[in-house]
């Protein structure tokens, strides 16, 4: 540094001292300018510090009556309130709004916003109070477990939730700062366990997980150090999905529901799809399709069985059961083969619908089998009464018969006594013989009745189908069906016996009735023998007939199980009281319901709604659940993730202590950070260019002169020190560091020593750029050298005044003798 | 009485010898001219003369002090009693002719009435005292070297280093600077060390000739005897066109 041992170095350190001062100067008064400038926008924009409580965004379209309804609102609400009309930025205009003091607390605050909802063209209500603390970040309830703690802070007026936040309002005379430390000392204190269980887990367990730990965990450690935080909001998102899960798996039962064999060698992909022929347009290889052709959404394939829904049309327009492959263009490529079909939403329908039909069917049945069986009973008694007088005439019949073998008819008195009986025997018989013709048409309307109860039991058997089909699990049908079954068959069995039983009264009928005949022509030639003469041969011959018969004919009406006959219409009786007693009618009520209930939605409606709850669900439960609680500083940690692993015994969850909180700076401390760093950054930026103009044009002069006079030195050494590039590093360094010391700029990530090195950088630029920035005359220089002239001598009269103008130059000037 | 003694001077640009053992001598009041041809070291002996130019080694004996021995300080000193005329006339362009003849006399412990008469006087003496305040841009070629003769005559060196003064020249105005310099050298009141190839001037005007070829004085000796009777190689050529002239 040779030129350092010349009096010139007076020169350069009077120079050095003036740049830096001068550049320190320019680039804190331009910081500064530019920060008073931000600052005052700022102010513009948030109004000053503490100023104004809240700011009302309208949109600049409904401005006026919008406006004029806010101001109402806070006369009438907030008397005493200042609203102050501010900035309009990009079509929305702000006002700034400082409430009265009396309304400066909590319950205002926190209702604020809903006092303006019906406002139209209020866009946004932004909360700009000072002085003023943020938290975020705080997971479930944590903003409101910590916010009881926060708010019991001496500087602290109130607090207020915030989304996961909370919004902490200070006293007006309180140090943010102060407060600000107090917070953390709070957050410092509580950590937040979070377990975090793999994708494959699903959300709905998470709620009884998180439930079966909590109290694991409450009796391992104390309810104050450690609390679930996924009790409140957690469970209602957990209720929401699992309704959603059932709402997609309602959506999914009642979807039209294609099912295909997919050939071995078909590879589907993202370019084909499957449609079927729909509406009343059929499909045929290489045809494209039309806009009425169903399209199918695969849901999954198994055992080469694709399982598919209709993502575009209706199952019920599907007009066969062909599935063709759609190529990417829209045309049908091959035929895959025959589909079955299932349409639950129409077989319930049809279910209902056949419901209807069974109902006023079964009152039928009801009304009939009650009238039949009261008529049978009718029978039977008129039939036992006619039995009991036929068994009482028997003896007296058989007491004729004796005196008609003992006694030839003699006389006319025994031939009356004889005629009296046989007559009264036939007024009997003929009754019997009616009441036993009515049996045979009881028999055919039970026969009939029979057929139509097994109708009923057909129906509701197909309804059931139906309902099996559609997928309906109703227990009160299935009862209903199990118990009219039960009951057909015991009805079915009663008539079934009941006929076969008044079947056996056909034969016994037909003997009745030849006994009747053979009474009648007895009685008949009585009559004649009593009025003409009288036949004994005739009458002896019809009497041993009809006695003959007597005891076979009684014993055989007599046999018939009237008993058991009696007990069996007893049992159809019960069981159509029983009947009468299954409430058809709600059941088939219930039924309509469904049937309305049914969502009234097109197949490529519910796809759509199935793929958006998928859609939601993924976002839900795929990126891993997590049960969140709140721990504070006492809670051995280890101890408790160590009692975590034991409750889940599972190696795939993963534990994680994180903040309970951050603090985050207001806007304007951010603003005005930000305005701070845009302030030292262009003062940064002004002492580099600066820096960069003395050199290149001041120094460069000095530089070049040291480089003419290193040309002379051999000595390796010497060149080194003597480098005009080791000057202008050395220079440079210290100028910048120096200027930016002196006006507080900063780069970001940047310190002192780095910036010695970039303004050192500079120098060495300017070195060697200085021929070229500031050339100077060489023939000059060796004059004055060879005139004896020293090195100061020749920069002030020589190179100086040759060079650009300068600080070097305006110095210069009163060192100089030949101006 | 002896004024500059050079012994053994030598001199190397990189690995080029330019200078391989100068000797020569000069008399109090001798003009010397060196004539050779290009790049036979001309120049560069006589810019080591003054130290404008370092010599590797050998000794510049000057009023009995070796020059290569002064400090920085000391050689200022001795360059202000030795004048220097430079063939690019080397004249500062901000400054007039009065200034540039001025700044010579800076360091030199006069008034500055003083200073003004001997700036005039020099001016007087290459006969440019209308063009006091012109600049050199102003300036023909010759007007210009007679203003780097008249900043080195306002020295009153005792030795005066000429650098091929007319090289720089077309013919015309060579004609009006050697007239200068035959009227300076004539009162042989100081030493002249004059490099030229000006065989006419020169034979004119020197007392004494040196011949120098490759870094070395082939011949020395009176302009008659170099012309007419030379030794060296170099010194025949001289004599053809000596006589060619």
């Amino acid at each position: 540094m040779q030129i350092l041992r010349n009096r010139f170095r007076k020169d350069l350190l009077v120079w050095l001292i003036l740049v830096i001062l001068i550049g320190s100067g320019l680039a804190t008064a331009i910081g500064y300018l530019a920060d008073s400038y931000f600052g005052d926008t700022v102010d513009g924009l948030l109004g000053g510090y503490g100023e104004y409580d809240f700011l009302l965004t309208i949109n600049q379209e409904l401005r006026d009556s919008a406006y004029k309804e806010v101001k109402q609102i806070i006369s009438n609400r907030f008397p005493g309130s200042k609203l102050k009309e501010g900035v309009t930025v990009a079509g929305k205009a702000n006002y700034f709004l400082k409430l009265d003091d009396n309304f400066r607390n909590r319950a205002v605050f926190s209702q604020f916003e809903k006092e303006f909802e019906q406002v139209v063209g209020l866009e946004n209500v932004s909360l700009i109070t000072e002085p003023k603390l943020s938290l975020r970040g705080m997971l479930g309830n944590t903003n409101e477990i910590l916010g009881e703690k926060v708010s019991a802070l001496e500087e602290v007026n109130f607090v207020l939730t915030a989304g996961s936040g909370l919004d902490v309002i200070l006293k007006p005379n309180a140090n943010p700062k102060r407060v600000e430390r107090k917070i953390e000392d709070i957050l410092d204190k509580h950590k937040v366990l979070q377990i975090r269980f793999p994708i494959e887990k699903e959300a709905r367990e998470l709620t009884d997980l998180n439930a079966g730990l909590r109290q694991q965990l409450e009796k391992e450690f104390s309810g104050q150090n450690l609390q679930s935080l996924n009790a409140g909001q957690r469970e209602n998102l957990d209720d929401l999905i699992k309704t959603m899960n059932q709402m997609k798996k309602f959506l999914l039962e009642y979807a039209t529901i294609v099912r295909v064999k997919i050939p071995d060698d078909l590879k589907m992909n993202k370019s084909l799809s499957l449609a079927m022929a729909g509406g009343d347009v059929p499909l045929s290889i290489g045809q494209k399709i039309s806009s009425k052709t169903i399209l199918l959404s695969s849901l999954q394939k198994e055992e080469g069985v694709l399982k598919a829904i209709i993502s575009r049309g209706d199952g019920a327009q599907i007009l066969n059961q062909d599935v063709y492959l759609i190529g990417s263009s829209g045309r049908v490529i091959k035929k895959i083969g025959k589909s079955e079909v299932k349409r639950p939403r129409y077989l319930l329908k049809k279910a209902a619908n056949e419901t209807e039909k069974v109902l006023p069917q079964l009152n039928s049945i009801l009304t009939n089998t009650e009238e039949v069986n009261q008529r049978l009973l009718q029978w039977l008694t008129n039939y036992e009464k006619g039995l009991g007088k036929i068994q009482g005439l028997q003896q007296k019949l058989t007491e004729e018969q004796g005196k008609l073998n003992n006694f030839v008819l003699s006389n006319q008195e025994d031939l009356k006594e004889l005629l009296e009986i046989v007559t009264r025997i036939t007024d009997i018989t003929t009754r019997l013989e009616e009441t036993l013709s009515k049996l045979e048409f009881l028999q055919q309307e039970l026969l009939g009745m029979s057929s139509n109860f097994k109708d009923f039991e057909r129906d509701l058997e197909r309804q059931m189908v139906f309902l099996t089909l559609a997928g309906v699990e109703d227990k009160r049908l299935t009862k209903l069906k199990d118990s009219i079954h039960t009951m057909r068959q015991q009805i079915t069995g009663n008539m079934d016996s009941i006929i076969s039983k008044i079947n056996r009264y056909n034969p016994l009928l037909n003997k009745f009735r030849y006994w009747n005949n053979n009474l009648e022509k007895l009685k008949k030639v009585l009559q004649v023998s009593q009025s003409k003469s009288i036949q004994p041969e005739k009458v002896e011959e019809l009497l041993n007939v009809v006695t003959r018969d007597i005891n076979k004919t009684i014993n055989g009406l007599d046999e018939v199980e009237r008993t058991k006959l009696k007990d069996r219409l007893a049992n159809l009786k019960d069981n159509l009281t029983k009947l009468e007693g299954l409430n058809l009618t709600l059941v088939s009520k219930q039924l309509g319901r469904m049937q309305q209930a049914l969502p009234n939605l097109k197949d490529e409606e519910i796809t759509g709604t199935i793929k958006l709850l998928d859609k939601y669900l993924a976002g839900q439960v795929l990126p891993g659940e997590a049960i969140y609680f709140l721990v504070n500083d006492d809670v051995n940690k280890q101890k408790l993730q160590k009692e975590v692993n034991n409750y889940f015994n599972d190696q795939k969850i993963d534990q994680l202590f994180t903040e309970a909180g951050i603090i985050k700076p207001n806007i304007r401390g951010e603003l005005f950070k930000i305005l701070g760093e845009v302030r030292v950054t262009l003062t940064a930026l002004i002492a580099l260019i600066f820096t960069a103009l003395v050199l290149l044009i001041d120094q460069s002069l000095v530089m070049i002169t040291m480089q003419r006079m290193n040309q002379e030195s051999d000595n390796r050494l010497s060149r080194f020190l003597n480098s005009s590039y080791l000057y202008g590093f050395l220079l440079g360094g210290l100028l910048l560091s120096a200027i930016f010391y002196l006006s507080q700029a900063k780069f970001p990530y940047l310190s002192l020593e780095y910036i010695f090195i970039i303004g050192g950088l500079l120098g060495v630029l300017s070195a060697n750029k200085a021929v070229a920035i500031n050339p100077i005359d060489e023939s000059e220089i060796l004059a004055g050298e060879a005139l004896g002239l020293n090195y100061t001598e020749i920069m002030h009269e020589i190179v100086i005044p040759n060079g650009r103008p300068g600080f070097l130059t305006l110095l210069n000037r009163k060192e100089m003798i030949f101006r | 009485m002896l004024m500059l003694e050079v012994r053994n001077l030598y001199k190397s640009y990189e690995k080029l010898q330019v200078l391989k053992g100068v000797n020569f001598t000069a008399q109090r009041g001798e003009t010397v001219v060196i004539m050779g041809p290009s790049g036979c070291g001309k120049s560069t002996t006589i810019r080591c003369i003054n130290r404008l130019t370092e010599p590797d080694k050998g000794q510049i004996i000057y009023k009995e002090q070796d020059l290569l021995k002064l400090e920085k300080e000391e050689l200022l000193k001795v360059r202000q009693e030795i004048g220097f005329v430079f063939q690019n006339f080397n004249l500062i362009n901000r400054l007039n002719v009065f200034d540039n003849i001025m700044l010579a006399l800076l360091k030199q412990d006069l008034s500055l009435e003083e200073k003004r008469l001997r700036v005039e006087e020099s001016l007087r003496q290459v006969k440019l005292m209308d063009f006091a305040e012109s600049i050199p841009k102003d300036l023909s070629g010759g007007q210009k070297q007679r203003v780097g003769i008249a900043r080195s005559l306002a020295l009153q060196p005792d030795l005066m280093l000429l650098d091929e003064p007319t090289a720089a020249l077309d013919p015309i105005l060579v004609k009006e600077v050697l007239d200068v310099l035959e009227k300076v050298t004539a009162n042989r009141t100081r030493t002249l060390l004059i490099v030229t190839h000006e065989i006419a001037f020169a034979y004119k005007v020197a007392d004494r000739i040196l011949l120098m070829d490759d870094g070395k004085i082939v011949e020395a000796g009176s302009p008659k005897q170099i012309f007419e009777t030379p030794n060296s190689e170099i010194g025949k050529k001289y004599k053809d066109l000596f006589e060619y002239e």
